[in-house]
């Protein structure tokens, strides 16, 4: 690239990562986060993987006595949570979120503050997650929970770990979520259009859906848990109208889903490492571009088959059952389409494709039993037995880990600009591989011979005692092949080969770039013209807007970081987004939530209180952009040098996508707790129940009217500000403030005068908790109208400055809470009365 | 029109599929509950027969979806909607994507024709 030395140094001064440890705590950067992730979860990783040689240590005879059942039971929880919540899917987030800028042609993340806050979070939630041991109160309810188990009634402090660590871990996975969906639509290098993205992006971009969908799900339920378990609500409690099967249909709505958040980004991985150590381009591109966004809408159709054992009518589970093994199609369609790419061609045997030859060969068994148990008969014989054991570990080990490995023997060459020692690492395949059918293979045969899960020993007369003994060997032989992985990677650090830019002959951008990458990813922003676009030799056929924009962007702007923003179909230049730079808000931010998640655990409500707001008000602060950066943007002309704007709104910004996606989790919470008042409701026989008044229809009726006319507001707010009224903003904003705070009065003097507390019984406690969410939507929107006003003040209506989008998104946020308040509405005051 | 076209053949398909997945649990789970055994007409119960007319709607939506994929994928780029490597990939992807779902759609409607009587 052609620029001047003293720009370049200046350039990389702007991005350059702050000194010391204090430095290191502010930093935002997609790479330092995206490795911090990654080294968390694999730390996350070989704890699980002690508690599980601990548990197989156990197993190996009969009725040994290494382990009692207590500590056996908390030993098979944290196992399963660690692996689910604090390794797999950070793991992979961490993953995308170094690699995607770098594959798609940007220079950071959307949002880099709200990566680095992720990253706290999960950290701080793991930490929860583990310091229970210190109080001598780890969690012992599975990794599932299942009420009433895990109620008030039968569980400690322990669960309340559980759940607090757990909630963290969610918001931290739905924060990168967002990430990586507004990064890949928005971020995209010219002429990278939907159909030459790598397919490492088409996965994640599902992933990412998924993620917001899924794990608002599971944070709802986990709320509503522990507000039974710290306030007395009856969501789960049978006795007081509660349901059981509630919590099993929340948790798997989100926990199946969660399997293919885990594979369908691991099926990304091998499609990006197959074509390189087979020489060839992808065989099937849309075939498995298709199969990625089938296996993710699928995958929230089979839930139900996690609870064909619980007593629910023939005629669904047959759906489920149904939706089971139509999803082998789409994994079918994978496998087939790797290995056509692979057919009769010389394989290069290095590690990453070992690994991914192994995935092949255990996925494949995984799978098969995986349609097995989809047939509800069969699902009946085998469940709660190690048959399932063996299934889901061949399918999560085989489908996630070994893809994993695949991935960190390609791209860490790239991570350290160092190559892994190929002997340390082929032996290390070897040992998994083997050491892994050893140990999980031998327990389809214990599960059809009748040894049930989470059973701490067994006795002589079961005759299993083979192959449980041959089960632990394999498992230490594993763990032996992984301190191989880990100790060739700290010797390569060291002394490894050096990488250079492309060691493997890659085809996607990440390997256009020096190894380990500059910070900016790259100083001038790539075009892309195919699919593999290292190895094509194709003419660049650029338009002239995208080489102004990017030779615009290689010169400036040299004081602040910048990225283009482009089109999300077709990846056309469309805004310049300014990128923030280090800070240490996004941990203060997950130390306020720590501080929050505290006070619930201390039962010290205050202080919780006070961590809430503290929470809110550095969010507040987060969000409001300094004189200095607004003045600094307002006088740069790189977007006429571009030919695109700064200060894009609507579609063209990354902000508004943001808010979508932030939308849609807040639509996937209130549609989980609509579906449960409907759920308590279908099995209650009187609603409702203990003869609790019906609900009122008048106030209700003004209230959500109040909202309605608040949304008509603040469209005439939006109709000003496009008229250059500044007056007629200001009072749209006002209009619609007052309406706000007048739904928000009528919803405070309802539940005042309900006649009874969320306590009273299941019906109370649905009842009162949709109207704190509605309130919760309606209080969050007054602050952004407050928030709005101030910067009209400000700025005027000027469309230079941030004033535009904040209505947008202000007017965003209040009409999807209208829908929300009318379904609401409907639900809660309307359908008593009717249905 | 040409772009409403394109994005329904794309995402049509599996719009259908989650409407009716969502609908058919929702039937059969409430109305298995609630009206059990209650046969309205033709010796078939009323959720039975709410199954087979949600699940025929949604079969015919999505083979539409699919049927508008072709037809966009065989002229790319006349109505301008899009490039035309991109439009011909969107409609490529519709015709599989769309075709797929309207044949799970299908085969997740069997399992009523064994519970036209009772859940």
């Amino acid at each position: 690239v052609d620029v001047a030395p003293e720009r370049v140094e200046q350039f990389e001064r702007t991005w350059a990562q702050p000194r010391g440890f204090w430095g290191a705590l502010s930093v935002v950067n997609n790479q330092p986060i995206g490795v911090r992730f990654m080294v968390t979860s694999l730390v996350f990783f070989a704890i699980g993987g002690i508690m599980a040689l601990l548990m197989r240590i156990q197993l190996a005879v009969p009725e040994n006595t290494f382990l009692d059942p207590q500590l056996f039971n908390e030993l098979f929880t944290m196992h399963g949570s660690t692996m689910m919540f604090l390794f797999a899917v950070p793991f992979l987030e961490g993953l995308a979120l170094y690699l995607i800028p770098l594959m798609i042609g940007s220079r950071d993340v959307a949002f880099p503050r709200l990566t680095a806050f992720s990253y706290w979070a999960f950290l701080f939630g793991g930490i929860i997650f583990y310091v229970s041991f210190l109080f001598g109160a780890a969690p012992d309810g599975g990794w599932f929970a299942y009420t009433p188990l895990t109620g008030p009634r039968f569980a400690g402090i322990e669960l309340d770990f559980w759940l607090l660590g757990l909630a963290m871990v969610e918001v931290a996975g739905i924060g990168a979520g967002i990430e990586i969906v507004v990064t890949i639509l928005k971020f995209r290098a010219p002429g990278m259009a939907l159909n030459r993205m790598p397919l490492f992006a088409w996965a994640m971009l599902a992933t990412g859906f998924m993620i917001i969908v899924a794990f608002t799900v599971l944070l709802t339920a986990t709320i509503l848990l522990e507000l039974d378990r710290a306030v007395g609500t009856q969501f789960f409690v049978p006795e007081h109208g509660g349901s059981s099967l509630l919590w099993q249909h929340l948790f798997w709505f989100f926990g199946h889903p969660d399997v293919y958040i885990m594979f369908i980004p691991a099926t990304g991985v091998v499609s990006m490492v197959v074509p390189v150590f087979a020489r060839r381009p992808i065989a099937a591109y849309v075939l498995i571009v298709v199969a990625i966004v089938i296996m993710a809408f699928l995958s929230f159709g089979l839930w139900v088959h996690h609870m064909y054992a619980t007593g629910l009518p023939t005629l669904p589970m047959n759906f489920f059952a149904a939706a089971s093994l139509m999803i082998a199609i789409a994994s079918g369609i994978q496998v087939f389409a790797w290995i056509a790419t692979m057919w009769r061609r010389p394989l290069v045997y290095r590690a990453p494709m070992l690994y991914v030859l192994g995935f092949l060969f255990i996925f494949v068994i995984g799978g098969l039993t995986g349609v097995m148990i989809a047939i509800v008969p069969f699902d009946w014989q085998v469940h709660d037995t190690y048959f399932i054991v063996a299934h889901f570990h061949y399918v999560l080990i085989g489908g996630v880990v070994f893809p994993i490995f695949a991935g960190l023997h390609y791209w860490i060459p790239k991570f350290t600009g160092r190559m892994l020692g190929e002997g340390l690492s082929k032996w290390g395949f070897w040992l998994i591989f083997i050491g892994f059918n050893v140990t999980f293979f031998p327990m389809h045969i214990m599960g059809f011979l009748g040894l049930p899960r989470r059973v701490y020993t067994y006795p002589h007369e079961l005759q299993i005692a083979g192959y449980n003994f041959a089960a632990t060997v394999g498992a230490f032989v594993v763990a032996l092949g992984v301190l191989l992985f880990f100790v060739n990677v700290f010797y390569s650090r060291a002394w490894g080969r050096a990488a250079g830019a492309n060691p493997w002959n890659g085809d996607s951008l990440e390997w256009s770039v020096s190894s380990p990458p500059p910070r900016y990813s790259f100083l001038k922003p790539p075009t892309v013209r195919a699919i593999h676009e290292l190895w094509s030799e194709r003419p660049l056929q650029e338009s002239e807007a995208s080489a102004r924009a990017r030779e615009a962007l290689a010169a400036a702007p040299l004081e602040w970081r910048a990225t283009l923003v482009t089109d999300a179909l077709t990846a056309r230049p469309q805004a310049i987004q300014f990128l923030p730079g280090s800070t240490h808000i996004p941990l203060h931010a997950a130390l306020a939530l720590l501080l929050a998640s505290a006070g619930v655990l201390m039962q010290a409500y205050i202080l919780a209180a006070f961590g809430m707001a503290l929470a809110a008000g550095v969010v507040i602060r987060w969000l409001w952009p300094g004189e200095k950066q607004l003045a600094l943007l307002q006088s740069s002309t790189i977007g006429h040098e571009a030919g695109v704007p700064i200060f894009a709104t609507g579609s063209r910004s990354a902000p508004w996508w943001g808010m979508v996606m932030l939308l849609a989790c807040v639509g996937s919470g209130a549609a989980a707790l609509i579906y449960s008042y409907f759920f308590l409701r279908l099995f209650s026989e009187q609603w409702p129940q203990d003869d609790l008044p019906l609900p009122e229809l008048m106030w209700p009726a003004i209230g959500y009217g109040l909202l309605a006319a608040g949304s008509g507001a603040m469209g005439w707010a939006s109709y000003a500000f496009a008229q250059w009224n500044r007056g007629g903003v200001h009072a749209g904003l006002a209009g619609s403030l007052v309406c706000g705070a007048g739904f928000v009065g009528i919803q405070c003097y309802l539940l005042a005068n309900a006649g009874f507390l969320p306590q009273a019984n299941a019906y109370a406690s649905i009842f009162h908790v949709i109207n704190w969410m509605m309130t919760l939507l309606v209080l969050i929107a007054i602050a952004l109208i407050v928030a709005g006003h101030a910067r009209i003040t400000r700025e005027g209506v000027d469309r230079n400055g941030y004033a535009p989008l904040h209505l947008q998104l202000t007017s965003l946020w209040w009409h999807v809470s209208v829908v929300i308040g009318v379904i609401v509405f409907f639900t809660l005051h309307v359908s008593p009365h009717t249905l | 029109m040409a772009r409403a076209a394109l994005w329904f053949g794309l995402l049509g398909g599996a719009a259908a599929w989650t409407l009716h997945l969502l609908l058919a649990y929702l039937i059969a789970e409430f109305g298995c509950v609630a009206e059990k055994d209650a046969i309205i007409w033709a010796g078939i119960t009323k959720p039975a027969w709410m199954l087979l007319v949600m699940s025929a709607v949604m079969l015919a939506v999505a083979g539409a979806a699919t049927w508008a994929a072709h037809l966009a994928g065989k002229h790319p780029g006349r109505h301008d909607a899009e490039p035309p490597s991109v439009e011909r990939y969107m409609a490529r992807t519709g015709v599989i994507m769309s075709g797929l779902f309207t044949f799970i759609i299908l085969v997740q409607s069997i399992p009523t024709f064994f519970y036209l009587q009772s859940c």
